[in-house]
């Protein structure tokens, strides 16, 4: 229910914004952005592997290292969090090099950026791939999934123990509710958008309903055959 | 829930991870516990007084209004 709310209040928030900003500049064209756009979201992408590559080979040092007995918490703290930021910003560049990737697809760049671009989604992709898979220099004694493993997802919580579920329950269902309200809003903000400015968002609308109903019934589902 | 996790592992010469590792759980788990942000399983309680040699009502310490 809190998130219905929220995601009302959202898109109200949104409508307001929205209509706002279009009243002020409603004819806006993309296509006159799109190349620097474009740039820029490659030219990140390729920072963000950097940073990948750079965490991936300080990772492998760090857990290979001989460390006395007093170190050895502060080295396991900091391999997890430095494994969980690294994985942050895996996802994050893979989802630039897509978004880089379709802008220079969708308004036909020249094509030395189309193909940057797309080279650098797909190295990002397997980029994020290999930081999924150094965690096991972590825990060699664990068996834990590999990435490619079928239903890794279901294995990797088989492997994890209780505190590991613990925590991941807590940080996939906040990241649920904000998600099904950040849809919602984003629902407002393509209508409000196809309202004013004439150009149709349907298709992303009927996506973005399709995700979360979904989303939502598959996990309803779920805890209802749980009983 | 309190817990003497941290007291006894000090008492014991235990860091963490050796502690994780004898309980047969993460290093993660044990700094929840430790913390008071998780409350173990039964079967992780029991290893854990076992290992410091200690009754579970002595490692894992409730309030009276939390068990009534």
């Amino acid at each position: 229910m809190k998130f219905v709310i929220y995601g009302l209040l959202g898109g109200i928030v949104g409508f307001i914004g929205m209509y706002l900003m279009l009243s002020v500049q409603v004819e806006f064209n993309f296509l006159s952005i799109a190349f620097p756009v474009n740039v820029i979201l490659t030219s990140l992408t390729v920072l963000l592997l950097l940073y990948v590559g750079i965490s991936i080979i300080q990772m492998r040092k760090k857990a290979n290292a001989a460390v006395s007995r007093d170190e050895e918490d502060e080295r396991e703290v900091w391999l997890y969090k430095k494994f969980t930021d690294t994985n942050m910003i895996a996802i994050a560049s893979v989802i630039f090099g897509i978004a880089a990737s379709a802008i220079s697809l969708i308004t036909e760049q020249d094509p030395w950026l189309v193909i940057s671009s797309i080279i650098v989604a797909t190295a990002a992709f397997i980029l994020s791939i290999a930081v999924s898979s150094v965690v096991n220099l972590f825990y060699p004694d664990r068996e834990l999934p590999s990435i490619s493993d079928k239903d890794y997802g279901k294995k990797l919580l088989a492997a994890s123990d209780e505190g590991e579920r613990h925590v991941m329950l807590e940080g996939l269902y906040r990241t649920f509710n904000t998600l099904n309200a950040t849809l919602i809003f984003a629902l407002f903000v393509l209508i409000v958008y196809s309202l004013f400015s004439g150009v149709s968002q349907l298709f992303a609308i009927f996506v973005i309903s399709a995700v979360i109903i979904g989303a939502n019934a598959q996990y309803f589902l779920l805890i209802r055959n749980r009983t | 829930m309190k817990t003497r996790l941290k007291e006894l592992r000090a008492r014991n010469g235990l860091n963490q991870t050796e502690l994780a590792k004898r309980a047969k759980v993460s290093r993660q788990t044990i700094s929840l516990i430790e913390r008071e942000e998780f409350i173990p399983s039964l079967l992780i309680a029991v290893r854990i007084a076992r290992i410091f040699n200690e009754a579970i009502e002595s490692v894992f310490l409730f309030e009276e209004e939390e068990i009534e």
